[in-house]
């Protein structure tokens, strides 16, 4: 596990809802991420992607399982070791506007990590910023703008920089272009690529979207209702998707192309109805309920536990895994991507 | 495929004539629409593509003058229902026309439903409006409707409150009030941008199906190409304030001619796509809509633009018997070798 930037397992976080009931956000995932790599996790609402990303850095407290962050086990940590270490894993957020302090000009977001992690005098603190904002291509007559001076691209970049600025060992982006519009989204998706190969941080992408996930990740992992329910390489993934809800959401992706009514109702045939509420899982597997190839035995009694589907040539943990009891049977649908030239 | 041509002597269900919409504001007049000009005939499905402030939503609005709060706004131009100007109703008959001969659908369905009214007599309160019904028969025909939009249980749902729906069972709702009355014209802004995406597909899908089952026309409103491709005959797009390109669906993957249309398709993705593909993104931002603009508005972020494209409005260019690009450079790309049959393709 050395050189590993983070590793959870059988992570399981419990919550109370509003009036008090129990429930698990996160139900025994999962994962790994090496030094440089960008892992993507995705999953439609409520499927604790977000919890699990908020776990993994013990912002909000985990029932069971380890994590062991940038070589350090979560548990041994007192409170001021683990401040220390979250300095070195920012988060980047979905809204740019809502996450900087509107009272504050550009130049002092930016720095403000270096000031309150103490990690650089005032003059250092301004040359560094203006390296920064360099960096991720803001013009250096933004710093003493406000963020409602900015347009959103600007502003999520801004919300990069400062993520960047304390060289973190690895950066968790939640949803960081589902606000943007489709032209400034690019320019942001291209940005953080060049930043992972320029930097060599570690991501933990989280994204509901599979194509921008597809843009950015060297693993992609799915969760539903709590559960990592598949996990694999990248183009693997979307060529060789196995979990049938994986299969949907490959085929959910809506293209600019002809064909898409034919798309939709293989969506439909792979993902009826809804989300089961997760005050009231179901039995057995958590996707049996909108599931086409779901049988009464095992589906709906045992918990399906993840499989090798294909392991790399080198042994390393490059597998691809899938969590369902009839991977091995379900045909591969019709319109899955296949990897491109 | 529907294409743009009207049956002889029929008028088009809906014709909007170069409608054009600003809102005074304390920041001076913002031109939410300028120089709007299309055709809708009966069944017909339209996709209209833009970005924020593109104009989509309120080009949209306007057909059934829908403001928001706005009271100072300026509107030029005709919108045509079934030869019907509707710009020149008085309210009253406008309200007949509203959930009526025209439904419509929002993006977020909980705050266009009454969270304190039973979802069941939300869509019966439009039936027995419209078409008079009585309570019991409105009743009846309300469980149907739930029914037919994949509500289960719908009997027994009818009478819970919005709250109790998830996003999706709140737009299949939405839905169900919006086709109520079987109109003759659907619009749908962003219908499925706050759905998850295996919902998304389910709530299109049944867009689609009504539309063909009650042989209604359809307006989608959207950021996504993707939902046009699922869903429309032709598309629309816009860009600050203006229609750029006008087509049919299929036409656009294969012969998307205005650069801003070609930008945009670069940046969707594509089976050809390999993963960490590198996006060739439309540089710079849009123009600010309180400035005036004498040229193309797409011409400061354009690659191919000329002199002329600054210095004069580019007219809407017709290449094709439904095919209309609002650039000085159309025909000549039109006539290039290399046809734009993949415009995603890096040069």
């Amino acid at each position: 596990m050395t050189g590993e930037v983070l590793s959870v397992r059988d992570l399981v976080v419990r919550y109370r809802s509003h009036d008090g009931q129990p429930f698990t956000a996160v139900n025994g995932v999962s994962l790994d991420i090496g030094p440089g790599e960008t892992f993507g996790l995705v999953g439609e609402t409520g499927c604790g992607k977000s919890t699990l990303a908020r776990a993994a850095l013990k912002l909000t407290p985990f029932q069971s399982g380890q994590v062991r962050l940038l070589g350090r086990d979560l548990a041994e940590l007192d409170g001021r070791e683990l401040r220390k270490l979250r300095r070195r894993c920012p988060m980047i957020f979905q809204d740019p506007r809502g996450s900087l302090d509107p009272r504050m000009n550009v130049g002092r977001i930016i720095g403000e990590p270096l000031r309150v992690h103490d990690l650089a005098g005032r003059r250092d603190r301004e040359a560094k910023v203006r390296e920064m904002m360099e960096l991720v291509g803001l013009p250096d007559e933004l710093f003493d703008r406000r963020p409602v001076q900015l347009s959103g691209g600007q502003q999520q970049r801004v919300g990069i920089a400062r993520a960047l600025i304390t060289e973190p060992g690895l950066v968790v982006c939640d949803e960081p272009v589902s606000a943007l519009d489709v032209s400034i989204r690019a320019q942001i998706l291209n940005l953080l690529a060049d930043l992972r190969d320029r930097l060599e941080v570690a991501f933990l992408f989280i994204a509901h979207d599979l194509a921008v996930v597809r843009h950015l990740s060297d693993r992609v992992g799915v969760m539903y209702l709590g559960r990592m329910v598949e996990e694999a390489p990248v183009e693997d993934l979307f060529a060789h998707p196995r979990h049938p809800y994986t299969q949907g959401l490959v085929a959910a992706i809506l293209h600019a192309d002809t064909g898409g009514h034919e798309r939709l109702q293989l969506v439909e045939r792979l993902a009826a109805g809804e989300i089961p509420s997760l005050l009231d899982p179901p039995a057995g597997c958590a996707y049996q309920t909108r599931c086409p190839y779901a049988t009464d035995d095992p589906c709906r009694i045992v918990v399906p536990a993840a499989e090798v589907v294909a392991g790399a040539a080198d042994g390393e943990d490059r597998s691809h895994r899938v969590a369902c009891h009839h991977w091995a049977e379900i045909p591969a649908p019709a319109t899955t991507l296949e990897p491109g030239r | 495929m529907t294409g743009a041509g009207t049956e002889a002597g029929a008028p088009p269900l809906l014709e909007v004539e170069d409608l054009s919409v600003s809102f005074n504001t304390r920041r001076g007049v913002v031109r939410a629409v300028d120089g709007l000009s299309y055709t809708l005939d009966r069944g017909e499905a339209l996709g209209i593509v833009g970005e924020s402030g593109s104009g989509k939503t309120v080009g949209s609005l306007s057909i059934l003058r829908l403001f928001g709060l706005f009271d100072d706004v300026t509107v030029t131009g005709a919108v045509r229902f079934e030869g019907r100007d509707l710009l020149r109703l008085s309210e009253t008959e406008m309200s007949r026309v509203r959930g009526g001969q025209i439904g419509m659908i929002f993006q977020d369905p909980l705050t266009s439903l009454n969270p304190v009214m039973p979802v069941g007599e939300q869509v019966a309160e439009s039936l027995r409006f419209h078409t008079g019904a009585s309570r019991d028969a409105a009743r009846r025909r309300t469980v149907e409707l739930l029914d037919r939009v994949g509500i289960p249980d719908a009997a027994n749902r009818y009478h819970e409150l919005p709250h109790s729906f998830s996003g999706g069972m709140r737009q299949r709702v939405m839905v169900a009030i919006a086709v109520a009355c079987e109109p003759k014209l659907l619009i749908a802004d962003e219908p499925t941008t706050a759905l998850d995406v295996t919902v998304q597909a389910q709530i299109l899908l049944l867009l689609d199906e009504l539309r063909r089952e009650m042989g209604m026309a359809l307006i989608v409103i959207t950021h996504d190409f993707g939902v046009v491709a699922a869903t429309a005959d032709r598309v629309l797009v816009m860009y600050a304030a203006q229609p750029m390109e006008h087509c049919p669906t299929d036409h656009l993957f294969q012969r998307a001619n205005h650069p801003y249309t070609e930008g945009l398709l670069r940046l969707v993705p594509r089976f050809e796509h390999r993963a960490h593909k590198r996006l060739r993104p439309i540089e710079g931002q849009p123009p600010a809509l309180t400035e005036p603009i004498a040229g193309c508005p797409f011409e400061p972020r354009c690659t191919h633009a000329v002199d002329r494209c600054a210095a004069e409005r580019p007219p809407p260019v017709r290449l094709g018997p439904s095919h209309h690009s609002a650039c000085w450079l159309a025909e000549e790309r039109a006539r290039r070798e290399t046809a734009p049959d993949k415009p995603w393709e890096q040069p």
